[in-house]
Order: structure tokens, then C-alpha cells, then sequence
């Protein structure tokens, strides 16, 4: 606080008629108001500047970088025992079954009566020869 | 910080002594809720100076949120040898000084001596005029406004200190960092501007009465 001074003649003329009314004219000026807004947006702003507690600090420094590591290792232990994950492919399903036994089939067929007839090639033939014979039971008889 | 969020409206008047060094104490040790209050009870005060120290009105909102932001960053080290008043509006000055150095709108200082004449009473017959108890109509306050407006920035600012935040010479001078008799004669300055333009208004009114 400054040391007080005086002077005489600049306080009797603010002190003046005249001088008070202007002085009075100025107070008279309606106060500003600001807005909810406004206050608003300045709570926002003192929040992000607004210092940690210490024990939040604390726990920041120390812990962050612990459950950082636990993570990590929990992470390489599930990728490394991860189930499922043994060293011969085991082999399921119907498809790869289905195309051993069509190839079982195909082996048997040209065995029996060479390659380039199917299954049902060979299937059919032996239906044929059977129905398309005219030899009858009597027949073999007379034989 | 929602605690504080305006729903709690103080005046300074309304805060006696003990009940503001709790709070200035407060505040100092980082207290949110505190410093809310410590906002509700000045925001509008140092709006109303710091809008009538810049251009326009979301120049001064923006420094009026930045006069809190430093005051709330910066309590720890008020040492209390002058009033937080004091310091709020010297923060809130010395922003709106750098504001206006950095915008390059310092408006040129008008160097205005008031003739004899101007001290002597305003002797307008309008039925406005009473001091004693005053209710400004739009258009007066309009023209005191205008008249605050006109004035250079260091008129300015003693004479809101000093006429609207009833602020001692003494206090203004530590806000300004200038010395008493300055902030006397500038206040003594700034009161004849707005008597001279005042006096022109009446006069104008007059005629065409």
C-alpha cells in the first residue's frame, strides 16, 4: 500500500460539486452481468488447469507403470499357452472325410475294371447285364 | 468445480472481513469450491472495468476469464500487503494493457485540459439531472458510456477504479503502479471529460427542447 500523500488543491477540487455529480453519474451505470455460459467456460478452462491431489500423483507415478507390466505379462502368458495350439494339425470334418472315401472309391473302381469309369459307371453295368439278359430261370434249367 | 458452477450468488459486500480472509485463505491452499465463490462474489466488477478497457464484448469476456485463470494459478503467491481487490484489478489492468499492446489499439491518449469553466457546475435546466438520485434513462447512459469511451485508457481506468469500485487513491495507485497525485489528477481529468461531454449533451437536448 502506498503511503499517503497530499494533495490540497487536486482534493478540493475532487472534492467539488461538480466533480461529486459526475462521481455519482458513474455509479449510477447499471452493473454487467455475465452469462451462465460465460461461467461455464471458465469452470471448463480452471478444470484442466487445476492441480492433482498429491495422493492421485502418487498412485499415478507409482502404480501406472506396475499394472503397465501385469498387463503385458498377463498378455505373453495367454499368447504362449493359448489352447488349441498343439504341433500336429488334427484333422475333423466332413469334407476332408468325404474326399478319402471318394478317392477309396475311385482306387477300388480301377481295380476292378480300369481307369476312366466311375463308381456309378460300374454300378449301372452290373444293373444292366442283369436286366438286359434273356436267359430265364426255365432256360437254365434245360441247360 | 460443479459445486461452484454459479449456484451460490455473493457479493463482496456482502463478505465482511473475517469472512473474506477465510476465504482468501482458502483459495491460497488451492480450494475449488472457494475460489468458485471467490468468482461469484468479483466476476461482474472486473467485467464491468475490463469492458470498458477493450474494444469489444467477447475481447473482454475472454480477458475477464483469463484475470480468474491467473489469479487462480498465481493465489499461493499473494502475500496479502495489498487487498485482493487490489490485485485482482491490477491482473485484470495489466491484461488489458498487454491486450491492447499486442492488438496494437491502444487508443491515443487525449490530452485533455479542461478549461476553467469546466469545473463549475452543470447549470442545464433538465429534469434528468439530479445527481442525488439518479436513474439513467437508456439514452443518458448511452452518452455516459460514450463519454467513458472517448477517454484515454489511463483516464479510464482510474476513473472506474476509483468512481465505480469505490477504490482509495492509495489502492489504485498500487493497482496502477502510479503514483497518488497521479491517479488524482488523471481521476480529476477523466471527471471533467465526461462533465464536458455531459454538459454538451444537456445542451443539445436543451436547444431542441
Amino acid at each position: 500500500m502506498k503511503k499517503k500523500e497530499f494533495h490540497p488543491e487536486l482534493d478540493a477540487l475532487l472534492k467539488s460539486e461538480s466533480q461529486q455529480a459526475i462521481r455519482q453519474v458513474v455509479k449510477a451505470v447499471p452493473e454487467d452481468e455475465l452469462s451462465l455460459a460465460w461461467r461455464s467456460g471458465l469452470n471448463e478452462r480452471l478444470r484442466q488447469i487445476r492441480p492433482q491431489p498429491r495422493w492421485r500423483t502418487t498412485i499415478g507415478r507409482t502404480w501406472k507403470p506396475v499394472v503397465g507390466l501385469a498387463l503385458a505379462g498377463c498378455l505373453a502368458l495367454a499368447i504362449t499357452f493359448k489352447p488349441g495350439m498343439s504341433d500336429a494339425p488334427v484333422s475333423r470334418g466332413n469334407l476332408e472325410a468325404s474326399l478319402v472315401n471318394a478317392y477309396n472309391d475311385s482306387a477300388n473302381v480301377e481295380d476292378l475294371v480300369g481307369a476312366g469309369l466311375s463308381v456309378r459307371e460300374v454300378g449301372d453295368t452290373t444293373l444292366k447285364s442283369d436286366s438286359s439278359s434273356q436267359w430265364t430261370e426255365a432256360d437254365l434249367s434245360y441247360l | 468445480m460443479q459445486a461452484c458452477a454459479g449456484t451460490l450468488r455473493l457479493n463482496t459486500k456482502q463478505l465482511d472481513d473475517a469472512s473474506e480472509r477465510a476465504l482468501i485463505d482458502r483459495c491460497r491452499r488451492n480450494d475449488f469450491e472457494a475460489f468458485g465463490r471467490f468468482i461469484d462474489a468479483y466476476q461482474n466488477r472486473v467485467y464491468g472495468f475490463v469492458r470498458r478497457m477493450v474494444s469489444s464484448l467477447d475481447e473482454a469476456e475472454d480477458i475477464t476469464q483469463e484475470v480468474f485463470i491467473r489469479a487462480f494459478q498465481h493465489f499461493g503467491s499473494f502475500d496479502g500487503r495489498c487487498s485482493v481487490k487490489t490485485w485482482l484489478f491490477r491482473i485484470a489492468n495489466n491484461l488489458c494493457i498487454d491486450r491492447a499492446r499486442r492488438l496494437s489499439r491502444i487508443p491515443a491518449h487525449t490530452d485533455y485540459y479542461p478549461s476553467p469553466e469546466d469545473d463549475e457546475p452543470i447549470d442545464i435546466a433538465d429534469v434528468r439531472w439530479q445527481p442525488d438520485k439518479i436513474a439513467l434513462d437508456d439514452e443518458l447512459m448511452h452518452k455516459v458510456e460514450e463519454g467513458i469511451s472517448q477517454m484515454s485508457e489511463k483516464l479510464r481506468s482510474v476513473l472506474m477504479l476509483h468512481d465505480r469500485e469505490d477504490m482509495a487513491y492509495e489502492e489504485i495507485a498500487t493497482a496502477l503502479s502510479i503514483p497518488v497525485g497521479t491517479v488524482k489528477s488523471r481521476l480529476f481529468l477523466a471527471r471533467a471529460h465526461l462533465q464536458n461531454v455531459l454538459s454538451e449533451y444537456f445542451k443539445q437536448e436543451a436547444s431542441r427542447a
